[in-house]
């Protein structure tokens, strides 16, 4: 690390902790009709500066003023940090998260399975990793590559499940030589958290094969055993609309082995259609397949902010608790078999009863 | 003149502690090279199809260590004849090498396959050099519906 590196970790992680920090609240979960909602975000992100690629750098370093774009690295790597995350989380009421490995080098750059095992060790009850692989060599390493995606999810403490991200990492859906990742998602049970629709992030690929989740139908007929997360929803960011979500409500209504996860629609960007999204959900009969998911960490405050907002969205569109309790817990627990603890037996167990 | 000179060194003071910080940035320099492709489209097998051709340029190479990967793109371009010529500043800040994608949209959906309609063919052409002044390819056309990364790296 560079002393200028060194010099702004050490400053900025000292401001930002200073004036951020959340200890776990009394109750965890949402306040709706008087009953405590458990939480799980499915979605997050951890990394680190060194390991993304000049254009992401560049869009990241945007959202500071000219002068200040030396604090971004260290800025970044205190906002992807372990302490942060588990601070947002206890912040929002949150109990347990998703962490996703990235290997991305062409758009939002890398943070491998060991990175994530290593972020995650200590707090495997709230953190629960996502395991990636490189698909950008597949002609020469596919084998590799798959032999190290199934020793990350079997050796790795933690790993629950699978990222991929095609429109960032540039491979159609479908492309079938990429099948043995549902393959081996399907007979190891790790559900796979797939990114639909498209990312402001430089470098993403934004057509239909990249962004579609239409593309998808021929593998998840294919692999029944493999559980498909639609990650976004089909939210295409890009152009703000909801451009691919009938694709995912229809994979999702027919297919038992898909379900949807409405990262960003809680993000400021998304104000103008979260309430299309959560009344098309609704209306549809596909609450029973939606797993919530914020894709934070991105700014201080985000996972609240982004829950408070999609819980507002659902209640403006008449959402029963019932429902919103499947959309924010239920349905991942059911998935991922883990479950939040009951806040009457956390209080009792602290009043040593 | 003593308050001015004052205020001066006020507003210099963080400007310059700021100008220093800035030389952490770890931003490479951006430097592009101008460079003019003439092509050729052709067919592996068979008449070509009629419908507009889609081309995608890229670094074959990019970036080093574990960030370093195969195609990066530098951008689009469109062509209604299977001869064709096109200018554009390639980035040398950002890796090695040419690769040029194309394909027909013989549908004319503007899509690159559906998942119903497959009949676009499509192919790579590349070269590990990088390019400079004037460069010649002729790109194939030998699979429908395959992306860049379908065709390079080549199989093991």
């Amino acid at each position: 690390m560079t002393k200028c590196k060194a010099l702004s970790v050490a400053t900025i992680a000292a401001l930002l902790l200073a004036a951020c920090t959340s200890e776990a609240p009394e109750n965890w979960g949402v306040l709706v009709d008087d009953q405590w909602i458990p939480v799980f975000d499915l979605h997050t992100h951890t990394g680190e500066w060194d390991q993304m690629p000049p254009g992401f750098k560049r869009r990241l370093s945007e959202r500071v003023p000219t002068g200040f774009k030396w604090s971004m690295g260290g800025a970044t790597d205190w906002m992807l940090g372990t302490e942060n995350i588990l601070s947002q989380m206890n912040g929002a009421g949150i109990y347990g998260a998703g962490v996703f490995a990235l290997y991305s080098p062409h758009t939002t750059g890398n943070a491998p399975n060991e990175f994530v095992a290593e972020k995650i060790a200590g707090h495997t009850d709230r953190l629960y990793g996502f395991a990636s692989l490189r698909v950008d060599r597949w002609n020469e390493d596919s084998k590799e590559q798959l032999a190290a995606l199934e020793s990350a999810l079997t050796d790795l403490p933690g790993m629950v499940g699978i990222k991929l991200a095609h429109g960032h990492q540039q491979f159609r859906f479908d492309d079938e030589r990429f099948y043995p990742i549902y393959e081996i998602a399907g007979r190891l049970q790790k559900p796979m958290y797939l990114h639909t629709g498209t990312s402001p992030n430089p470098g993403t690929r934004f057509e239909p094969p990249y962004a579609d989740p239409l593309y998808l139908e021929e593998a998840i007929k294919r692999y029944p055993d493999a559980i498909f997360i639609l990650g976004h929803a089909g939210y295409d960011s890009k152009e703000k609309a909801l451009n691919y979500t009938d694709s995912a409500i229809y994979l999702a209504k027919t297919y038992p082995n898909v379900y949807m996860e409405p990262g960003a629609l809680g993000a400021d960007r998304a104000e103008d259609v979260i309430d299309d999204f959560v009344t098309r959900v609704k209306e549809n009969g596909v609450l029973n397949k939606v797993i919530y998911g914020s894709d934070g960490v991105q700014f201080p405050g985000y996972l609240k902010s982004h829950l408070e907002a999609y819980v507002a969205a659902m209640q403006r569109n008449g959402y029963t608790a019932d429902e919103m309790r499947a959309v924010l817990s239920g349905n991942f627990s059911r998935v991922f078999g883990i479950k939040a603890p009951d806040n009457r037996a956390v209080a009792a167990a602290a009043a040593g009863e | 003149m003593k308050n001015g000179i004052f205020d001066l060194r006020r507003l210099a003071m963080p400007a310059l502690l700021a100008m220093t910080l800035s030389a952490c940035s770890d931003m490479p320099q951006e430097e592009f090279a101008t460079v003019t492709l003439n092509g050729t489209v052709q067919m592996a097998a068979g008449p070509m199809p009629p419908g507009a051709l889609h081309f995608r340029l890229y670094n074959l190479e990019s970036l080093e260590g574990e960030l370093q990967h195969a195609l990066q793109e530098i951008e689009d371009f469109d062509s209604d004849s299977p001869v064709f010529s096109h200018t554009f500043e390639y980035p040398l800040h950002m890796g090695t090498g040419l690769a040029v994608h194309a394909w027909i949209d013989t549908d004319g959906d503007g899509i690159f396959c559906t998942p119903t309609s497959r009949l676009d063919p499509g192919g790579l052409a590349y070269t590990e050099t990088t390019p400079e002044g004037e460069v010649d390819m002729t790109i194939t056309l030998s699979a429908n519906c395959r992306a860049a990364n379908w065709f390079y790296p080549p199989m093991r």
